[in-house]
């Protein structure tokens, strides 16, 4: 952002209860003090000119007043600064002044001119109260004055029409003025208002900046139509940008492609759709280099929700992203050295198991086959290992292509059917319905999954049927897989999904398995955005649920080529498959 | 006569493993740890089956089976992939090239993979 950082020294709040337009309480009282003063100065020039005119009751109390008040303003300044002592050389000049003006009828324009221009005065140090107190004043001190030392007392003309037009003329003006002050000061008070607002503002946008600049993750923000108007520190720094960035197009800037490195542009599906984009890896390739980003976008909603622009947050994890990779490369060749030696060990436990000419006892072949078996549940379990370890890590990919469930079904079927009746058990397949639309998922996974449905099938029933169903609700296909085994208590089918969870065969007490089969099994379901659930009563059977939903936009093709075997349209598939995906 | 069968991967254990374990079951069993070797035998006396790893030095082994399946001599031979890679897109190459069965080493246990070499024999 290149605004200009100016120093901005936020004021504090002025607490009094009287608001002052010009200067301070101090000056507003040297100016009644002046007032007073000058008042007195004028009474007592007057009395040396005309000496005759004056009263001499209302000389002392004038010389009188005059010192109190001298006394007052040169010695305590605390009492001084008060604000109520401005009433002090307030009720002196309006005393001096009242006087002057029954002295001097004929100068009494001349005073009326007088106090109207220090009452002006007074009403822009705007002090309401003083106000009115003294328009009121002035008419108790015209009127006693009459009273006292005028007449006898309360003649009909009592007060000379004069002096009371003065009067009236001097609260009308009084108040005239206090409304032009007042809305000097409202509007002076706004101006205040809007300076402290705009200095708090600036004050907080100044925090917020040195926040975002604080922040590693890279920020831009830009208008609607994607030029930048804002960045951060870290954004500048993570790009390398050397160049101006306000108003360049964030495309320039922050070229981004996906994992199949085509070129991407989330901002401007953002600022289209309005929908923020969650965070994905991106790349971007600038020079020759490669660097790994970890996006945000979000819409800047204006009125009437219409998108004005997009914030990007963005963060390098081309560094995380290298060691991931190192380490998923360590897990895999790890994982394929464990597994050598086992086949090793597999293969020749294997062999004595099954060779005729070797000759042992009926304790050593028990024993033999209790390590085969544990040799073959190592291998077992180094596999699901792998394919949890991928699974927590996102990093299971799944190589799509379009297919038809109904021929997954069939394979795993013929698959299965044989090794079903080795147990005694028999398997069955009902494709309920024969026009179900295909799927676009991958192949291998998916048959994973039934595989490992029938396998638990196969595994928990002592006798009966299992039934192998496909059918279609929704925008889906529906495989159930039915068995009339020994079932499983609620418990179990609550945990019955998670990592390393055997449900017990409450028959023999023994658990088998990894505990990672339906886990792994859960997790390519949903990552193809299916469901699976299961529905089981111990003692009667269990039915395991896998809906699958219909690859989009070819829900009206139907498979018309199943007949044609797998072979040639398995590759046909997965041509169509790349084609469907790119539309 | 009994079936010849030629082992080919680049670990020694288990290709004694894979000869003892078939000889056991009846087989002719000849091994080659490479694909230069394996082809220098192929020539010499053809098997009738090829068990084929595809992680191997020197040649990789998809590129032997591209050799076996041009060469006229040698393309009839009935080839199985056993391999320790289950990637979709080395199955479906594979299969183009017309190997009988790719086995995952992995997920098969060797009853199983001798069933696939059985089952491959017969087809």
């Amino acid at each position: 952002m290149e605004a200009r950082e100016k120093n901005f020294v936020v004021p504090s709040d002025v607490q009094n209860e009287e608001q002052f337009i010009f200067g301070n309480l101090k000056d507003i009282n040297l100016i009644t003090a002046f007032a007073a003063f000058s008042a007195v100065i004028i009474t007592m020039i007057a009395m040396i000119l005309v000496p005759e005119r004056i009263d001499r009751n209302l000389i002392v109390y004038v010389l009188l007043g005059t010192s109190i008040f001298l006394a007052i303003f040169l010695s305590n300044e605390k009492l001084y600064l008060n604000p109520r002592f401005s009433y002090f050389p307030d009720t002196v000049f309006v005393t001096a002044v009242t006087i002057n003006m029954y002295a001097f009828k004929e100068f009494a324009d001349f005073y009326f001119i007088y106090y109207i221009v220090l009452i002006a005065v007074d009403a822009f140090a705007l002090r309401m109260r003083y106000f009115i107190f003294i328009t009121i004043y002035m008419l108790i001190a015209v009127i006693s004055y009459n009273v006292f030392f005028a007449s006898e007392f309360f003649p009909s003309s009592i007060i000379p029409a004069k002096a009371l037009m003065h009067v009236y003329s001097i609260v009308i003006m009084a108040v005239v003025m206090r409304f032009f002050a007042s809305k000097a000061l409202s509007e002076r008070q706004e101006k205040e208002k809007i300076r402290r607002l705009a200095e708090n503002t600036l004050s907080a946008i100044k925090n917020l900046r040195a926040l975002i600049d604080n922040i590693g993750d890279g920020i831009f923000a830009v208008d609607e139509s994607r030029n930048i108007y804002t960045s951060n520190t870290a954004a500048i720094s993570i790009l390398g940008w050397k160049k101006a960035i306000i108003n360049r197009q964030i495309n320039e800037v922050m070229p981004l492609r996906n994992q199949d490195m085509d070129i991407v542009d989330p901002v401007l599906k953002v600022i289209e759709t309005g929908k923020p984009f969650k965070s994905s890896e991106l790349i971007i390739k600038n020079d020759d280099e490669e660097m790994k980003l970890y996006i945000n976008i979000a819409p800047i909603l204006g009125p009437m929700n219409k998108t004005q622009g997009a914030i990007v947050i963005f963060r390098d994890i081309t560094k995380e992203k290298e060691i991931e990779e190192q380490r998923m490369e360590f897990v895999a060749v790890s994982s394929h050295e464990l597994r050598t030696p086992l086949t090793i060990i597999e293969g020749y436990l294997y062999n004595i198991l099954n060779n005729k000419k070797l000759k042992y006892d009926e304790e050593t072949k028990l024993f033999m086959e209790k390590a085969h078996k544990s040799a073959k549940d190592l291998q077992n379990l180094i596999t699901d290992l792998l394919d949890v370890s991928k699974i927590e890590q996102n990093k299971i990919s799944f190589d799509k292509g379009i297919f038809d469930v109904s021929d997954i079904a069939k394979e795993v079927f013929d698959e299965y059917e044989r090794k079903a009746k080795e147990v005694r058990l028999k398997l069955t397949l009902n494709i309920k319905n024969k026009k179900i639309p295909k799927i676009n998922m991958d192949r291998a996974r998916i048959k994973e999954v039934f595989i490992n449905l029938v396998g638990n099938a196969i595994k928990y029933s002592d006798k009966g049927t299992i039934e192998i169903c496909v059918d279609k609700i929704d925008r889906s296909a529906l495989v159930s897989v039915k068995d009339s085994g020994i079932g499983m208590s609620d418990e179990d089918q609550k945990f019955i999904f998670n990592k390393f969870y055997r449900a017990e065969n409450w028959r023999t007490k023994t658990k088998s398995g990894t505990g990672l089969g339906l886990y792994i099994t859960k997790a390519i379901v949903e990552n193809h955005k299916g469901k699976i659930w299961v529905d089981s009563k111990q003692g009667v059977g269990s039915t395991f649920f896998v809906s699958l939903p219909f690859a989009k936009r070819i829900a009206r093709i139907v498979s018309h080529d199943t007949a044609k075997g797998t072979k040639k349209s398995n590759v046909k598939s997965k041509e169509l498959g790349k084609l469907v995906e790119s539309i | 006569m009994a079936n010849k069968i030629l082992i080919v991967d680049d670990d020694v254990d288990l290709r004694e493993l894979y000869k003892t374990t078939l000889q056991n079951e009846g087989f002719d069993v000849k091994t080659a740890e490479n694909g230069e070797d394996a082809l220098s035998q192929i020539m010499q006396d053809k098997p009738e089956l090829i068990v084929l790893d595809i992680m191997m030095p020197k040649i990789h082994g998809m590129d032997t089976l591209d050799i076996i399946k041009a060469t006229p001599e040698t393309k009839a031979i009935k080839v199985l992939i056993l391999s320790a890679l289950s990637d979709q897109k080395m199955m479906d190459r594979a299969k183009e090239l017309g190997v009988v069965d790719y086995v995952v080493k992995s997920q098969s246990d060797m009853s199983t993979v001798i069933d696939h070499i059985k089952e491959a024999l017969k087809a």
